[in-house]
């Protein structure tokens, strides 16, 4: 009897979603697809079988996507989704590699074999694992602590496509950071870009840039975002829930009821406020998006989508003009997060949530 | 009212404990899978599918990790929950029903911050460091009031036998006479099992923490003994807050499983409502609120006891 194979047809699929610069419509058809079918999202490589790009390729992004793939123990699969209408067939694809058994096992020992003959290349080793030390340097309370680098992205869940923001940690303090763009390119954000509108658009199915439908699924996809960055995975995953609903083309009425629960929800969490205040305030200076602390732009996002639902009151702040916004959030990104802990740099960068699909090949030069 | 029971259940004590860590997994999985939109049915049997993909996937091998650490560390997290489990009386009967038995508890509960801290070290991962420091830090701020409310408990019962305890609670429950404790001991539940809005060591920022670099069957041991871990702390409040095995019609040993069950269906739904609690927020929470009101609480308990 086959355990092996009996054991794989059973398990649902974990993926690990990587999304390039220009990957947000695929992304969104990909976390749909994966939500609906019950699979879960991998947090880290380590757990994954399955990873799924979203986007165009991209050749820096591609060096980061082999360290990935070698770091995804077996069985594995890689799905390209270059656009969202090709997610449906490359997922399937992608599940029946995994379940070859016989292809898997070549996998493994190609593997194996490559791995033997790596550590009998490198011969005597005077670092632990061939790999450099950790050097020292004062933190803030004056203690000689390791000085970790690390990048934090592309490859990371629930972080904006293509940003590398690559931090000094001593401890789990950020001490110094650098915004880079994978895979910069020209070309409208996703939720800028004009949308198929063939079918005479009326009120209720126009879902096109603009339109305060297509806003508040924008804002629910920060949301998302940011509430699981935040720890709170039932709330965003209903929240993704809602934004594909409300991205759908012409439901009806639409998850409106849902929706106001779910803002009412959200809004009335303590915990999520006392986790968010204070993070990453931004002055005067600032675009009006952005201005005030975490707590008060995820409330902002908040209040675009309830203008969605409630057509009688107008949002009373701006809509998001994107390029200028991203490109100041990115500017914002690295002076905010020196200093903190990496759990509240994470809040701060998803509560920015630049567009980095907006701001075009433009590259940040400054960092602290 | 006391009893060791036979050897041979201690058998029986990773059976129960995997059996409410798969019922608080399951019900996990059918919340998360109604707030996605799908089947609540499905989250039933999700724990058995990715404890299936688990099964079948690779262990990985790190260059520079401590492996013995690291391996040790997940495999520490179960054991732990079962050794913990051996003072918990079913019914009348503990497997043993040592003379400090919530001493043996807390003890083996804090084997847990050993596990963590070497699972996050060995991985020779920033991620997983990150991880294992911020268990280090939760651990500091939930074990002193965790502490004082099971020192509170054993006032109560001026002893420190889990069934004297179970005994004292004859006429009134310990919920009701020290509802601060209780609600403090349930908080470090939470806490001490990293799970829910005490997750962040294993947190989804973290790209998984202390857990980022398990694999296979090692991340299969580590998750299933956080459940049993939930399981266990779940287990204990019984005897310690909800009389035990005591109410009518049904024998003790179904009192007891059914307040379990009760405790730990509280702790998943509480799980699935709250956010994360950002640890450098909730230290000083701890220090400055909590601390102080448990040893109120125990204050209060001390004499009531000496004017009963």
């Amino acid at each position: 009897m086959d355990v092996t194979g009996w054991l794989l047809r059973r398990a649902a699929p974990c993926a690990f979603v990587v999304t390039a610069i220009g990957g947000t419509g695929a992304r969104l058809a990909v976390e749909r697809a994966v939500r609906e079918r019950g699979w879960r999202q991998a947090l880290a490589p380590a757990e994954a079988d399955l990873l799924v790009v979203c986007g165009p390729a991209d050749s820096e992004l591609d060096e980061a996507l082999d360290r990935v793939w070698g770091q995804m123990p077996g069985p594995r699969a890689r799905a390209d989704a270059s656009s969202p209408e090709r997610v449906v067939e490359v997922l399937d694809r992608a599940r029946a590699d995994l379940l070859d058994a016989a292809a898997q096992r070549r996998d493994a020992d190609e593997r194996d074999r490559a791995a033997r003959e790596r550590a009998e290349a490198a011969g005597e080793e005077h670092m632990p694992g061939g790999l450099p030390m950790a050097d020292r340097g004062e933190d803030r309370d004056g203690l000689a602590l390791d000085r970790l680098h690390l990048a934090l992205g592309p490859a990371l869940t629930d972080w904006p496509a293509g940003l590398s923001l690559r931090v000094v940690l001593q401890g789990d303090v950020v001490q110094e950071a650098r915004v880079h763009l994978v895979g910069a390119r020209d070309g409208p954000s996703f939720w800028d870009a004009p949308r198929d509108t063939s079918r005479n658009a009326s009120p209720e199915t126009d879902r096109s840039p603009g339109h305060p439908r297509t806003t508040a699924a924008a804002a629910l996809d920060a949301a998302q975002r940011l509430l699981f960055v935040a720890g709170w995975p039932a709330a965003a995953l209903a929240g993704r829930r809602l934004r594909d609903a409300l991205l759908e083309p012409g439901t009806g009425p639409g998850p409106d009821a849902e929706l106001r629960r779910w803002l009412r929800g959200v809004r009335r969490s303590h915990l999520l406020r006392w986790a968010t205040d204070g993070l990453g305030t931004v002055g005067d200076h600032a675009p009006g998006e952005l201005r005030g602390d975490a707590t008060d732009r995820w409330s902002r996002w908040l209040e675009w989508i309830e203008a969605a639902v409630e057509p009688d009151r107008s949002a009373s702040e701006p809509v998001p003009t994107a390029p200028d916004t991203a490109r100041a959030a990115l500017d914002l990104v690295p002076e905010l997060v020196v200093g903190r802990e990496l759990a509240a740099a994470r809040l701060i960068v998803a509560s920015l949530d630049p567009d980095t699909e907006a701001v075009g090949a433009h590259t940040p030069e400054r960092g602290t | 009212m006391s009893g060791a029971a036979p050897l041979w259940t201690a058998l029986l004590v990773p059976v129960l404990l995997l059996a409410f860590g798969y019922g608080a997994a399951a019900g996990t999985a059918a919340l998360r899978a109604r707030a996605a939109g799908t089947a609540p049915e499905a989250g039933l049997t999700a724990p058995a599918r990715e404890s299936a993909r688990l099964l079948v996937q690779r262990r990985r091998t790190i260059p520079g990790a401590d492996t013995l650490l690291w391996r040790l560390g997940g495999a520490l997290v179960p054991v732990a929950a079962v050794l913990a489990a051996l003072v918990v009386p079913l019914g009348p009967t503990a497997v043993s029903d040592l003379s400090v038995g919530v001493v043996w508890f807390n003890a083996m509960e804090v084997l847990i911050w050993a596990a963590l801290w070497m699972l996050g070290w060995g991985a020779d991962s920033a991620w997983g460091l990150v991880g294992g420091y911020r268990f280090l830090v939760q651990g500091l701020s939930y074990e002193l009031p965790h502490m004082f409310a099971l020192t509170t408990a054993a006032l109560g019962a001026g002893s420190l036998r889990v069934s004297d305890v179970v005994a004292a609670q004859d006429q009134v429950w310990f919920a009701v006479l020290m509802p601060v404790a209780f609600a403090v001991y349930l908080l470090s539940a939470l806490a001490m099992a990293f799970w829910g809005p005490f997750g962040t060591p294993v947190g989804r920022d973290l790209a998984g923490g202390a857990a980022a670099e398990l694999s296979g069957v090692d991340l299969l041991v580590l998750r299933a003994g956080r459940y049993m871990f939930l399981a266990v702390v779940a287990a204990m409040a019984v005897p310690l807050f909800l009389g035990g095995g005591a109410g009518p019609l049904l024998p003790g040993w179904a009192w007891t499983l059914a307040k379990t069950a009760g405790v730990v269906a509280l702790l998943v739904w509480l799980g699935h409502r709250l956010p994360a609690v950002r640890m450098d927020r909730f230290t000083e929470v701890a220090w400055v609120v909590l601390v102080p009101l448990t040893l109120v609480q125990a204050l209060v308990v001390a004499v009531f006891v000496l004017t009963r």
